[in-house]
């Protein structure tokens, strides 16, 4: 960890990516999360687009952090988010329709996402361009990635296919069978997963799984810590 | 009132602000219209044509679309005309919504008034929930024989959405014959019934032969 | 329509955007704020109070603007920005109104009332009543109906579904859940028991 202390840059984009992981580890933006993870394709393509606006308005954010005074702050975070909002469904309605039609209204709900305003004020409103840029990517890319393995774990359990090429159309159609035959000759997929439920229950394992993680962490330290007043306590006497 | 100097500058900062970032917002979003309303609109035009072809093999150009008002499913309708600007038929474009989701739908009707022919259906969007189903087992086999008892039979595991279907297509069939009053407005503000286009009943083959209009239909090949 | 048949269909919209399909547990909008509440159930409530307050203010006033400013003049891809000011403002002056009429509400809402203004329901019911644009057949008041009942019955089953989430909550609070689920993942298997329970009103009315 010494190498990326000694790289200013380096740390606020790496932390976005697992350390401080947007979703699991702050647990913020979790609407998109369990509402567009049906799909792998979907996912990703939510995930690109969240990337376009979160660094869009880092940056606009960070470029005009002197002018903006303080009264004004939030309205005007809100206005520059929306406008790349509004820029990010635009393109999004020309280039990628089948994209724009399945994400529906949540494109819009990035003007909201908890995420992408607490990075403005959090980060953008009091560091250089450079380093916001990397972490508007950084976190990006983590909610990128934590999207993709709800959506995964989803559409795999749940459909039983992995369905490529529906909505980035430059891609060739394949359906990768996984759990179900394309002929039907197996079919071990629980459609309970692409219901509301599956969206809470991949959701809430993953966190757990998390958890567990963390806590082995803390009793290992904690271990470690009783280990070693022992030993002191053993010398001392 | 007379403002402190220092007052006074703070609301200039303020509205200076407000301004510079409301003038730059404008002028991305403003930058992003232009660049993407021709692909957007050109998007929609090609998809409507696909759909339209999808209807009648022959299609080439159709009229400007007519407004239907009074009517549950059906909301306007073009004069379909293929290559040598003879009339094929009528296109009517139905939407509906069922408690599992929406279907919109493009179906051809042609022939006499007294005695329409129904041509083929071309689905724009379908949002309904056993939509495989739908399509595979009602809209299909309906396309490849275009028949009143395909219409009909209703059972194809989809059964709420194929009914949907067929109470749009019926209630198109019933606007080209009459019996379902409506009220016509086409772009230039007349709402004249337009005469119904006689075809001969094999039109809806895609290579029938071409059949003579006999009326004019409220506008021109667009 | 008689004037009974229109009172009927948006009853029937509101109970049908209440429970079958509900905001949080089967359109997913205001998660956040629904796994942050925590186990407070009289902050819970003063939240869905509040949120009822905003969001049915806000699509009165975003459903016309929609309509009668923004189409006609040629805008309609203004529609995002001009909803989240219209809703920053209404929240401020929510905010100011229930300081006046209700000191304690106020004080119970605490942080919680200018997190409102980043509640995914808000904005979610407000765009997707104008998102759907006007169906065949319909008239701009039947739509205005639709929206408003939309609305209303979205803001109540946030209330009520987030009054139940803080009940049960406090009771799993005092219950020994493993260790790996204790705080939000325990929070998350709730709710999907309690999306299976909506799940199960699917299909009533349309």
């Amino acid at each position: 960890m010494d190498s990326i202390r000694r790289h200013p840059h380096q740390e606020s984009f790496v932390s976005g990516i697992i350390r401080n992981n947007p979703l699991f580890v702050m647990v913020l933006g979790t609407c998109p999360a369990l509402a567009i993870t049906t799909s792998l394709e979907a996912a990703l393509g939510m995930g690109l687009l969240f990337l376009f606006v979160l660094v869009g308005s880092n940056v606009l954010i960070s470029l005009l952090r002197e002018i903006i005074p303080d009264e004004i702050k939030t309205p005007s975070y809100i206005v520059i988010i929306a406008t790349f909002v509004t820029i990010v469904k635009m393109f999004c309605n020309a280039y990628l329709p089948a994209l724009y039609n399945s994400l529906g209204v949540f494109l819009s709900l990035l003007v909201v996402n908890c995420i992408v305003l607490g990075r403005a004020e959090a980060f953008a409103s009091e560091n250089g361009v450079f380093d916001s840029f990397l972490d508007g990517l950084g976190n990006g890319l983590g909610y990128t990635l934590a999207l993709g393995l709800i959506a995964l774990l989803r559409e795999i359990l749940g459909t039983g296919y992995l369905t490529f090429g529906e909505i980035f159309a430059f891609l060739p159609y394949m359906r990768l069978p996984i759990l179900k035959a394309l002929d039907g000759s197996y079919d071990y997929s629980m459609s309970l997963f692409t219901s509301p439920m599956g969206g809470f229950v991949v959701f809430g394992l993953l966190m757990a799984l998390l958890q567990t993680k963390n806590l082995r962490k803390k009793d290992a330290a904690r271990a470690a810590a009783i280990a070693e007043a022992q030993l002191t306590a053993q010398e001392g006497a | 009132m007379k403002l402190a100097s220092e007052e006074r500058r703070r609301i200039f900062l303020v509205g200076g602000a407000l301004s510079l970032i409301g003038g730059l917002s404008a002028l991305l979003i403003g930058a992003a219209n232009l660049l993407t309303a021709p692909v957007i609109a050109a998007a929609d035009s090609a998809a409507q044509e696909t759909a339209m072809k999808a209807v009648y093999g022959d299609f080439a150009a159709s009229s400007d679309p007519i407004t239907i008002s009074g009517a549950s499913y059906v909301s306007k309708y073009w004069v379909a005309f293929d290559q040598k600007e003879n009339a094929l038929g009528y296109i009517y474009r139905a939407d509906g919504k069922n408690k599992y989701g929406s279907v919109a739908l493009l179906v051809g009707v042609m022939g006499a008034s007294e005695s329409p022919v129904l041509g083929r259906i071309a689905l724009i969007s379908d949002t309904e929930t056993f939509k495989e189903k739908l399509e595979g087992g009602y809209v299909d086999p309906y396309n490849a024989d275009p028949t009143s008892a395909h219409l009909e039979d209703t059972t194809c595991g989809a059964t709420h959405g194929a009914a949907l279907i067929h109470d749009m297509v019926t209630e198109a069939k019933g606007i080209y014959d009459g019996s379902i009053a409506v009220t016509f407005a086409d772009a230039s503000g007349s709402s004249d019934a337009p005469s119904s286009v006689s075809a001969s009943s094999s039109a809806h083959s895609s290579s029938g032969g071409s059949p003579s209009v006999d009326a004019s239909a409220g506008g021109t090949a667009a | 329509m008689t004037a009974y048949g229109y009172f009927v269909a948006f009853l029937l919209a509101v109970i049908t955007d209440l429970l079958v399909d509900n905001v949080l547990l089967s359109r997913f909008y205001g998660i956040c704020s629904f796994i942050g509440v925590g186990n407070q159930v009289k902050s819970a409530v003063s939240m869905g109070v509040a949120v009822t307050l905003v969001i049915v203010a806000a699509s009165a006033l975003c459903w016309p603007i929609y309509y009668f400013v923004l189409v006609p003049a040629g805008l309609p891809f203004l529609d995002t920005l001009v909803y989240i000011l219209v809703i920053a403002c209404l929240v401020q002056a929510v905010g100011l109104f229930i300081k006046k009429k209700s000191p304690a509400l106020y004080k119970s809402l605490g942080i919680y009332l200018p997190l409102i203004t980043t509640n995914c329901a808000v904005l979610g019911v407000v765009q997707s009543n104008t998102d759907a644009g006007i169906l065949a057949g319909q008239s701009l008041a039947e739509n205005f109906g639709l929206s408003m009942a939309n609305a209303i019955g979205t803001s109540l089953g946030y209330l009520l579904m987030i009054f139940v989430f803080a009940c049960i909550r406090e009771r799993l609070a005092t219950y020994p859940v493993p260790r790996a689920f204790k705080g939000i993942p325990i929070a998350l298997i709730t709710a999907a028991l309690m999306a299976l329970a909506v799940i199960g009103l699917a299909g009533l009315g349309a």
